[in-house]
């Protein structure tokens, strides 16, 4: 049994780190990517979305086959990467991008003119290697309280860019906002961000900041961390 | 009603398949829904209970008038609330024709019933009238 403080919480440098330090901080990025793999399945099997997904396409099976046939397909993708990416510690931006985009189309067909949104991606960047599940809580929780929650329903901006050493992820929503502290114990941004500190430690960031009349979620990831750019 | 258009159009295609059944509303917005409610006597009300804003119970809770109600929903966690208000049926999406047949029968059961028992009233009271003369 470890006895740990919090001073080895995070990206640990000090030469004084010991094995046992360094060796939960491997089972702790562990736990957590599997964790985060796991609720990326939980939110594609959760009954609204599946069931609610299932209905759309029964819908449309008869209003528009076209449409009908491409949602089954983006449903298998999303439920094809959220098995797959278990022993991926590293995935390419475009991998996230067309996860967030199959998942954005769903829910799209479902809430018509009650969700729009944009994908803003800067050339270059496709194959940067950033960690799984990076973007999905994010834009999961604005169409959660930007759109889903709301009568009138609501925008996402998603944007990726470099940012001096690093990556810089942003999504904005125009939904009622929250703050980083209210996050609760347990939710898709609570890992993330404790994915981010095993991984990078102070040298990644999750922000939420007012912005534009909305909240803008910041994920910065440091250069390092993408060894297949 | 229900928030998702997708699904109020799979409904409205399903019940084009009873004869004896006009649908004379749908909304995706509970707020219009009220608004028509308020205004149109309904014989049967398909509701969705997840919805943004007001949810279905809260909605039948705002209503002066209790229509029939069929409820329309993904998962079955409201089932047993279901039972507190006057519901029919609860059906679950992507909700199946034979389903919702069975839940119109039972309507339509329960529609002739009523009929029936106003009927006999109606005749009761003829019958006491006629009785005092």
């Amino acid at each position: 049994m470890f006895i740990l403080t919090n001073k080895c919480r995070g990206a640990c440098k000090r030469p004084s780190c010991n094995y046992t330090h360094r060796n939960w901080k491997r089972e702790r990025a562990l736990k957590l990517a599997t964790e985060a793999r796991l609720a990326a399945l939980e939110a594609r099997l959760h009954p609204h979305f599946l069931f609610n997904t299932l209905n759309s396409i029964s819908a449309l099976i008869a209003e528009n086959p076209a449409l009908a046939e491409q949602m089954v397909q983006r449903l298998a993708a999303l439920l094809r990467s959220a098995l797959d990416a278990s022993a991926q510690s590293r995935v390419p931006l475009k991998h996230e991008i067309a996860f967030a985009t199959d998942y954005l189309e769903i829910e799209r067909a479902r809430f018509r003119e009650r969700l729009s949104y944009a994908i803003d991606v800067e050339p270059g960047l496709d194959s940067i290697a950033v960690p799984p599940f990076t973007l999905q809580p994010i834009v999961e929780n604005s169409v959660k309280f930007a759109v889903a929650l709301r009568p009138g329903g609501g925008q996402i901006k998603i944007a990726a860019r470099r940012h001096t050493n690093g990556l810089l992820i942003e999504v904005w929503d125009n939904g009622p906002g929250f703050s980083v502290e209210l996050i609760p114990p347990g939710h898709g941004l609570d890992n993330l961000r404790a994915r981010l500190l095993v991984l990078f430690g102070a040298e990644a960031k999750l922000d939420v900041t007012l912005h534009n009349g909305g909240t803008r979620v910041t994920v910065y990831l440091p250069r390092n961390s993408s060894p297949l750019a | 009603m229900d928030d998702e258009p997708l699904a109020l159009k799979r409904l409205e295609r399903l019940l084009q398949a009873t004869p004896w059944i006009k649908v004379i509303g749908s909304a995706t917005d509970p707020a219009a829904a009220l608004q028509f409610l308020a205004s149109e006597q309904v014989d049967v009300l398909l509701l969705d209970i997840q919805m943004p804003g007001m949810n279905g119970f809260e909605l039948l809770a705002r209503l002066s008038i209790q229509p029939m109600v069929i409820f329309t929903t993904a998962y079955d966690q409201y089932a047993l609330k279901a039972f507190e208000v006057n519901s029919i049926d609860y059906l679950l999406k992507p909700v199946d024709p034979q389903q919702l047949d069975r839940a119109l029968l039972k309507l339509a059961r329960l529609r002739n019933t009523t009929q029936a028992m106003e009927l006999r009233a109606q005749l009761q009271s003829l019958a006491t009238q006629l009785a005092a003369q």
